[in-house]
């Protein structure tokens, strides 16, 4: 709309209808089109990454694994691999050496000295079979005593047991066991058919020893010393 | 137009951003991944060897010590039995050059040496009046030997001093030692064999 003495020039076709606004259009249509489209792609960017995200945290919990776990995995699976590689040679290297070592003294303790000599004696122990063990436990009465806090507690169990067998011949290992906050005393046995066994000298049964698990009191009988994690970290045997 | 420009730009921003912290990451878990592996390897390694030669050496000792004991006493039953063990108590002279050869500095390892050379130690305990925490007590670590020709012989695994464990006894006075800041009366002392 235009008043006297105003005018106004607008381009048009061959057709009167002005291109500007028909080229304005086409271009106000493409930018809004791309507009859509790139928010479209970034939704699906955003999704794409939610997804991962989620299927990530299904994963560790489903797996019950965290990065931690899976290094730790591979520490121990690389540690047993090198383990395995160098202990038989280890074995075998230091077998020959010690094989001439113990013959020899053996055989001069065997010997003896001569007349007024004072010589190393042997000392008479054994391995018991496993009805060996058995029968001097039955006969043994460590187990009887009482558990008294700060007087006669877990350690003098073992060291009682352990000194008992030997003193029948039987050749026993006082077993420390280690835990964060806690510490317990058992007794081991080499025997000739069952291989090594431990044994709770508070009540004579046999226990299972294993690291990282809980020491098993409620089968063993044995006094608890406290509420602490009692998980074993370490188990030294002392023979 | 500066909103689409906009919008790529951010779009772009954040793949560049993903894509590097994506990469940063990944190499850097590989890094901690590969370390882990050749430190397991290692370890794995020199523990396998060290536990091979104490095994193995206390495997042939005996087998050795068997044939030895057999061959020495003109046939003697007893190194027949299945559970023969061959140990012995040495005399005081034969102690200390194992203590000089063991290197060891503590109760555990001259355990572990003595026992491996197949001479009888004792593992001994010997508690100190000193105050400690609720459900604690100090105490030393020391080894025994039943000698031939001293008797029984208590020796401080890192001095290999010989020493006395008197109960009720200053352990610091009794062995001539410069006394401790604390109370290092002796307790109880229990020798394990």
């Amino acid at each position: 709309m235009t008043g006297i003495g105003e005018f106004s020039v607008v381009l048009v076709d061959r057709s009167g209808y002005p291109v500007s606004r028909v080229r304005r259009g086409l271009v106000s249509d493409l930018i809004d089109f791309s507009m859509a489209l790139a928010r479209i792609v970034l939704g699906m960017v955003a999704l794409i990454a939610g997804l991962a995200a989620i299927n990530i945290v299904v994963y560790i919990s489903a797996v019950g694994s965290t990065f931690d776990d899976e290094v730790a995995a591979i520490y121990n699976s690389s540690f047993e691999r090198g383990y395995a590689q160098t202990y038989e040679a280890g074995y075998q290297e230091a077998h020959g050496l010690a094989y001439e070592e113990g013959y020899g003294r053996a055989y001069e303790v065997a010997r003896g000295g001569s007349s007024g000599e004072i010589t190393a004696t042997r000392v008479e122990l054994r391995n018991p079979t496993y009805n060996e063990l058995k029968e001097f436990l039955a006969q043994d009465n460590t187990e009887s005593k009482s558990f008294i806090k700060g007087e006669y507690v877990c350690f003098d169990f073992a060291a009682e047991l352990n000194n008992n067998a030997e003193a029948s011949g039987i050749r026993a290992a006082y077993v420390r066991i280690h835990a964060e906050q806690w510490g317990h005393a058992v007794v081991a046995f080499e025997t000739v058919d069952r291989g090594l066994i431990f044994i709770e000298p508070q009540s004579d049964k046999e226990v299972e020893l294993v690291r990282g698990q809980s020491y098993p009191w409620q089968v063993t009988g044995a006094s608890r010393p406290s509420d602490y994690d009692d998980v074993i970290d370490d188990i030294e045997i002392m023979w | 137009m500066k909103g689409l420009i906009r919008t790529i730009v951010i779009v772009a921003v954040l793949i560049l951003v993903g894509v590097g912290a994506s990469f940063l990451i990944n190499r850097s878990l590989a890094q901690t991944v590969a370390a882990e592996r050749e430190h397991g390897y290692m370890e794995g390694r020199d523990r396998g060897y060290q536990q091979g030669w104490q095994d193995g050496h206390k495997a042939g000792y005996q087998e050795g010590g068997r044939a030895g004991y057999l061959e020495g006493s003109g046939g003697d039953n007893a190194s027949d039995e299945a559970g023969f063990y061959f140990i012995y108590n040495p005399t005081y002279n034969e102690l200390e050059e194992m203590l000089v050869e063991s290197k060891a500095d503590s109760a555990e390892e001259i355990h572990e040496y003595a026992e491996g050379n197949g001479i009888r130690v004792a593992y001994v305990r010997c508690q100190l009046a000193r105050e400690a925490a609720e459900g604690l007590v100090y105490v030393l670590h020391l080894v025994a030997f039943e000698t031939v020709d001293k008797g029984l012989v208590i020796i401080e695994p890192w001095s290999y001093r010989a020493v006395k464990v008197e109960v009720g006894q200053s352990y610091s006075e009794q062995n001539g030692f410069n006394a401790p800041g604390y109370d290092d009366t002796i307790t109880k002392v229990t020798i394990v064999w």
